[in-house]
């Protein structure tokens, strides 16, 4: 600071100067603080899993017959009825679509109809003989919630052929306009209910099954994957596991080893946790009932914070460590007054290989344990390395590990498992192995993450 | 309310703080970010930044100095900034300029207003303006200056004797217009 005189006289009439600001000045403040305030962290994030879990959903149920009263009409007489494999005849549909505003789900017993997309479908009748042949152009079976259980009491003795019918007294309770679709798992085959025969009031008399050849159901299966979370960095220290710091790139390992050898003359930012997300696809094998294995391709981003000066857009002369120095282009200032969060963003395309391992044996929520190994590729990044000697945050990728290993664990929950896109989702928590410097920068430093995990797989390798 | 309990309200982001801190130092504040800038409106919206930038981080003030003091840097750093990134001021703050202006050791009487002083100190280049600022007022050094700007400690002193030279001009000229004026018009 100056002692002249001039100086002094200059310093004591300016430090006072007072200039009243316009009314607009602090709306324009406020309307910011306000803004930024509501611009909240990870909003959508749970928004996008909403919207991910609907879409499942929706695409899960969507282009089927919601509730196919699929009913057979017979004549009165036909109470006693040869079995249908024997040519007969019966009365068959064609289809003819009707749009009601009525609820299509309140049949009227002597309108045979479907559901297909919430419009009622009329059933014309007409007279036509019908064969075992035939049993495959009838309606989709229907998608009223199985009930096994109760199915298995109506099996009879002797199953049919593969192929063939085999017509059941109605023994359970029919809830009007509907029967429950019975999918029942032979070692040789599937007996799915097809149809009901109703009297003409509509009144159900029996079920017809057929016993199909069990599709053997690919046991390749393929998902969309997504996972979103927080990453931090551990330095190995549990301690300092919410603020290890930026790296020194001054001082190098074996700097560290000799005490003294190096006083850094600045101290960096510490480095604070970020948003983690990965989208990509995975391939999933089953290898048996309780194991499968999935195998994936995903982009990888993850977010770190710290904070920073000002950036400064000319050329400096940083300490790059045991690489010697190296001249940037542009870099960061240290500045406790000024410091800016900064984001340093990884990009990575990984390659996860997991196990899956089913720990319950219910079918609604099937629970699985995953457990796999990572291997990640640098593809791009923004984060900055600190030169304790001059007090520069400055970039650099070649000092970063660009292949990077870690472990994985967590939990699925399969949501829609009947459905042909059952839905998985679950925490999951992921350790580096590798570290995210160059050994010979720093060999403490790696990535966790812990989040949620969740694949929507395109087909279910499970028969129906 | 007390310094401390305003900073811990702030940091709760309680609105009647913040336009309590507002309140306190805006028109200080705008004089600091009048003499960097060379209009009114841009002193304002430096100040606005530098307000939203102290809303933010106010978290960081550790009640180790004092909380004008901790204001005040960040709005220079604030202006600093502003000027470096609004090209109104970008080809105007170049610190190479090998013009000739005189260099004064004078130690010449300031008696004019605050607000003609700090006018004449805006009329200055703008690089002239910053360093004179930083080096006269804040009462950074040279080598803290060349830090700030990015130069080193040989241009901020050249820079500064240089926009002191000029300045004292300028102020004796305007003092002997002072004193004409008040012989016209007593």
């Amino acid at each position: 600071m100056s002692d002249h005189k001039f100086e002094k006289q200059v310093r004591q009439k300016l430090n006072n100067l007072t200039l009243t600001p316009s009314a607009s000045a602090w709306v324009n403040i406020e309307d910011r603080l306000r803004g930024h305030r509501r611009r909240a962290p990870f909003l959508w994030l749970p928004l996008l899993l909403a919207g991910m879990v609907a879409g499942g959903y929706l695409i899960s149920h969507s282009g089927k017959s919601t509730l196919v009263p699929k009913t057979t009409l017979i004549e009165n007489k036909a109470i006693g009825m040869s079995p249908l494999a024997t040519k007969q005849k019966i009365i068959s549909h064609k289809i003819i679509e009707k749009k009601t505003a009525n609820d299509p789900f309140v049949q009227t017993p002597d309108t045979p109809f479907l559901i297909k997309n919430n419009k009622r479908h009329i059933l014309s009748t007409e007279d036509q003989t019908i064969s075992a042949s035939d049993i495959n152009n009838l309606p989709a079976p229907l998608q009223a919630e199985s009930d096994n259980d109760r199915a298995a009491e109506l099996l009879p003795a002797g199953l049919p052929e593969i192929g063939g019918i085999q017509e059941i007294p109605v023994k359970m309770p029919v809830i009007a306009g509907e029967i429950p679709k019975i999918n029942i798992n032979f070692g040789k085959g599937l007996l799915n209910n097809i149809s009901s025969i109703v009297d003409k009031t509509g009144v159900p008399l029996k079920n017809v099954f057929i016993l199909s050849k069990k599709s053997s159901g690919s046991k390749w299966s393929y998902a969309i994957d997504a996972y979103s979370g927080i990453v931090a960095v551990y330095d190995g220290r549990l301690a300092s596991f919410h603020k290890p710091q930026v790296e020194d790139i001054a001082i190098t390992p074996s700097q560290t080893a000799i005490a003294g050898i190096y006083a850094p003359q600045y101290k960096p930012s510490t480095i604070s946790p970020g948003l983690a997300f990965s989208v990509g696809a995975a391939v999933k094998r089953e290898l048996s009932r309780r194991f499968s294995v999935s195998i994936g391709l995903n982009y990888l981003q993850l977010n770190t914070r710290s904070r920073v000066g000002e950036r400064v857009n000319s050329s400096n002369v940083v300490n790059n460590g045991t690489r010697g120095y190296l001249y940037v282009q542009s870099y960061y200032r240290l500045d406790p007054t000024e410091n800016a969060e900064y984001k340093n963003r990884y990009h990575f395309i990984e390659v996860p290989l997991t196990l899956h391992t089913r720990i319950n044996s219910g079918e609604k929520l099937p629970v699985y344990w995953n457990a796999g190994v990572v291997m990640s590729r640098l593809l791009n990044s923004s984060s900055l390395h600190f030169d304790g000697t001059t007090g520069v945050y400055y970039k650099n990728d070649r000092l970063l590990n660009q292949t990077q290993a870690g472990v994985s664990t967590g939990f699925s929950f399969v949501l829609f498992n009947k459905t042909s896109y059952p839905l998985w989702i679950g925490p999951s928590a992921r350790s580096n192995i590798s570290t995210i410097l160059k050994k010979d920068i720093s060999a403490s430093k790696h990535f966790v993450t812990l989040g949620l995990n969740v694949k929507l797989f395109l087909k279910n390798n499970v028969a129906q | 309310m007390d310094v401390q309990r305003l900073v811990k309200e702030c940091i709760k982001g309680r609105p009647e703080a913040q336009r309590q801190l507002y309140d306190e130092f805006s028109e200080l504040m705008l004089g600091v970010c009048y003499r960097y800038t060379k209009s009114q409106m841009d002193a304002e919206d430096v100040m606005q930044e530098g307000f939203i930038k102290i809303f933010r981080n106010i978290n960081q003030f550790k009640f180790e100095g004092e909380l004008g003091g901790w204001i005040r840097r960040i709005m220079v750093n604030t202006a600093i900034n502003y000027l470096k990134q609004n090209r109104h001021y970008q080809s105007d703050l170049s610190f190479f300029d090998n013009s000739m202006h005189p260099v004064s050791d004078d130690n010449p009487d300031v008696k004019i207003l605050a607000s003609d002083l700090a006018d004449i100190i805006r009329q200055l280049p703008t690089g002239y303006q910053t360093i004179f600022n930083l080096y006269a007022v804040e009462g950074y050094t040279h080598v803290e200056i060349g830090k700030i700007l990015g130069i080193n400690e040989g241009t901020s002193r050249s820079q500064y004797a240089r926009a002191r030279g000029l300045l004292i001009t300028w102020l004796e000229k305007k003092s002997r217009e002072y004193k004409i004026n008040t012989y016209v018009r007593p």
